[in-house]
């Protein structure tokens, strides 16, 4: 069983270990199955354990990095992904109960991106069913049971995307993917301490992937640090013929030569580091911080500081005014309740695990043609204002959620009643398929994670990377890991 | 159609908030400070789209589903979910979902209450196949 710390380490290190073969892809992925097996239970995060296929896997691994045929960053490195990903012979179970025994007879795009750079797949790890599409109100919304946070297991790891979260941050996969339909990646690697990258709609096949809305929905990567993200996005971004909506861009992730300590300049050898010699543009939202939790606000206000030593920080930036929730929430209940049509109509919906969840999509199935027609005729005007507005930033900046992880057992609602604020950045990125980067930026109540987010562009994942890899060079949070047994 | 008079008519089309509707806004983030945007859109809209604001910000106990009264429209639209899916469903549900349908229906007003030009096209992708021709 390998050392916590170097379960813990970021993918690029482990990568370099790998490499030089200073560890082995069998150990490595033995040690996170033992760990996924004791831990991943606890935490409300596995549903399928991948062990024969996962070592038979890191054995061929092993070989060929032996025989001299490294195939890159990646390469050897144990994953999991959120179970609305198909992946061949192995139960995808979406996260609900009607569908615990569904198994399909191909992988997914992403799988197999991941599979063809020599990622090993581990486990299909735990989300809320149907990713949230009926409407949870709980964090008990998962036929596994509630996603617990590693850094204080009587609250919730964040959703839909929960045993992703789960999983990274408490060091039982190396990386996972999880998908965001209007924040289920940015909300769980918020709540677990993560760094959460949500790429340009399109920019990763969705092909293999659970429908909740088609034109909304993402799959990315949730890593334990910022490099991380653009490591692993590298692989899975690009054209699918498979996905019509997918696009024919490509994510070359900046490596840096000068990192690394085998001399080659080689994948695998990258740190934190910024690569960019300019400044980057920088907006705080206006009232970013008004009536949300004091230590998720102190947090973002250090964060500022340290922004300010490589950013041009622009203060109180008024974000454009557009009904950003209305939009995506008729978007999510139209395209949900037709996605899920089969489910609706079965009666099943009784089955569910929460009970607004048995319920939701009956009232979603009345939205009307028109209405949702108007609130996919609005998103025009949304992006053409949010590309006018991008032009003054590289990124705008919020706490990715106004308060730390809420507590098991306790209607979301309810959680925290004092806390009033936040912004609209979530819908309203995921409105206009913007990508999004959220990092770690300190603790809250009860030990718990605060996050910070950056929206960019669509298509300007590398300078949120960038920016990402500069803050983390200069702040500990990514470094820090829960205790857990 | 895309057209320059539909970019031009961005700003003119754009909602312009008003204080009231800005405290709506923020009223109704608060409801959800930390739920996944999909959820917390659809708790958002009560309150984004009250059409008589309270005059102070509302707790999250004042904006509770409980306390929502459905309107006609809702009404009318749990009459279609009970003629569809009644058999499924329990009286217990059937307050919940007229609840909900409200939420729906004060959220939609927002949208329904933004201005578009006949220019302004939905943001829907199909695309007609060309498919290979018949050989004679």
């Amino acid at each position: 069983m390998l050392s916590e710390d170097i379960l813990y380490s970021p993918v690029a290190s482990l990568a370099l270990k790998i490499r030089t073969q200073k560890i082995s892809p069998v150990e490595l992925t033995e040690s996170y199955l033992t760990r996924l097996e004791a831990i991943g239970p606890k935490l409300g995060a596995l549903v399928t354990l991948m062990r024969e296929q996962a070592l038979e896997q890191a054995r061929a691994a092993e070989k060929e990095i032996k025989s001299g045929r490294y195939r890159g960053p990646l390469h050897g490195i144990p994953f999991g992904v959120k179970d609305l990903l198909a992946t061949k012979g192995i139960p995808t179970t979406w996260g609900a109960a009607p569908y615990k025994s569904q198994v399909f007879d191909y992988d997914a795009t992403v799988v197999e991106k991941l599979r063809n750079a020599g990622a090993i797949l581990i486990a299909k790890l735990a989300m809320v069913e149907l990713a949230g599409g009926m409407g949870y109100n709980n964090p008990d919304a998962s036929f596994t049971g509630p996603g617990r946070t590693p850094w204080n297991t009587n609250f919730w790891s964040g959703g839909s995307s929960s045993g992703p979260g789960a999983a990274t941050a408490a060091g039982l996969v190396a990386f996972s993917i999880g998908s965001e339909t209007s924040g289920s990646i940015l909300t769980p690697s918020a709540c677990c301490g993560l760094s959460g990258l949500r790429p340009t709609y399109g920019l990763v096949s969705r092909h293999g992937a659970m429908a909740l809305c088609w034109s909304l929905d993402k799959l990315g990567p949730m890593c334990r640090t910022a490099d991380d993200c653009g490591l692993v996005l590298a692989a899975i971004a690009g054209k699918d013929p498979q996905d019509p909506t997918s696009v024919s861009r490509k994510f070359d992730y900046p490596l840096n030569p000068a990192a690394g300590t085998d001399g080659t300049g080689r994948a695998g050898v990258t740190v934190s580091t910024a690569t960019s010699k300019r400044r980057f543009k920088i907006g705080v939202i206006k009232d970013s911080t008004k009536d949300i939790q004091p230590e998720v606000k102190a947090n973002f206000e250090q964060t500022i500081q340290v922004l300010q030593q490589y950013c041009d920080v622009t203060p109180d930036v008024v974000f454009p005014d557009f009904p950003w929730g209305n939009v995506v929430g008729t978007i999510v209940n139209a395209e949900g309740a037709s996605a899920f049509f089969d489910l609706i109509e079965s009666g099943k919906l009784a089955e569910l695990q929460t009970p607004r969840d048995r319920i939701g999509g009956y009232t979603a199935s009345v939205v009307s043609a028109v209405d949702y027609l108007q609130a996919m005729r609005i998103r025009g005007p949304m992006q053409r204002a949010y590309q006018e507005f991008m032009t003054q930033f590289d990124a705008v900046i919020a706490p990715t959620r106004s308060a730390v992880a809420p507590p098991i057992g306790v209607d979301f609602d309810k959680a925290y009643p004092e806390v009033k604020g936040g912004t609209p950045l979530i819908p309203a990125g995921n409105a206009v398929g913007a990508p999004a980067l959220c990092v770690p930026n300190g603790f809250g109540q009860n030990g718990l994670p605060t996050s910070i987010q950056f929206l960019g562009a669509p298509f300007s994942e590398k300078i949120l990377v960038e920016i990402g890899n500069a803050f983390q060079a200069r702040t500990p949070w990514h470094e820090k890991h829960p205790s857990i047994s | 159609m895309s057209s320059s008079k539909a970019t031009s008519s961005l700003v003119g089309t754009k909602i312009r908030p008003t204080s009231q509707s800005r405290r709506r806004m923020v009223k109704a983030l608060a409801l959800a400070p930390f739920l996944p945007a999909v959820l917390s859109n659809v708790e958002l809209t009560p309150a984004q789209t009250q059409s008589k604001p309270e005059a102070k910000p509302a707790t999250p106990a004042q904006t509770a589903p409980q306390e929502l009264k459905p309107s006609p429209e809702a009404e009318a639209l749990a009459e279609v979910v009970k003629q569809r899916y009644g058999k499924y469903l329990t009286d217990e549900q059937m307050v919940e979902i007229k609840l909900g349908l409200e939420r729906g229906v004060r959220s939609r007003q927002r949208i329904r209450a933004f201005k578009l030009t006949n220019a302004d096209e939905p943001v829907t992708m199909f695309q007609a196949l060309d498919l290979p021709r018949v050989k004679s």
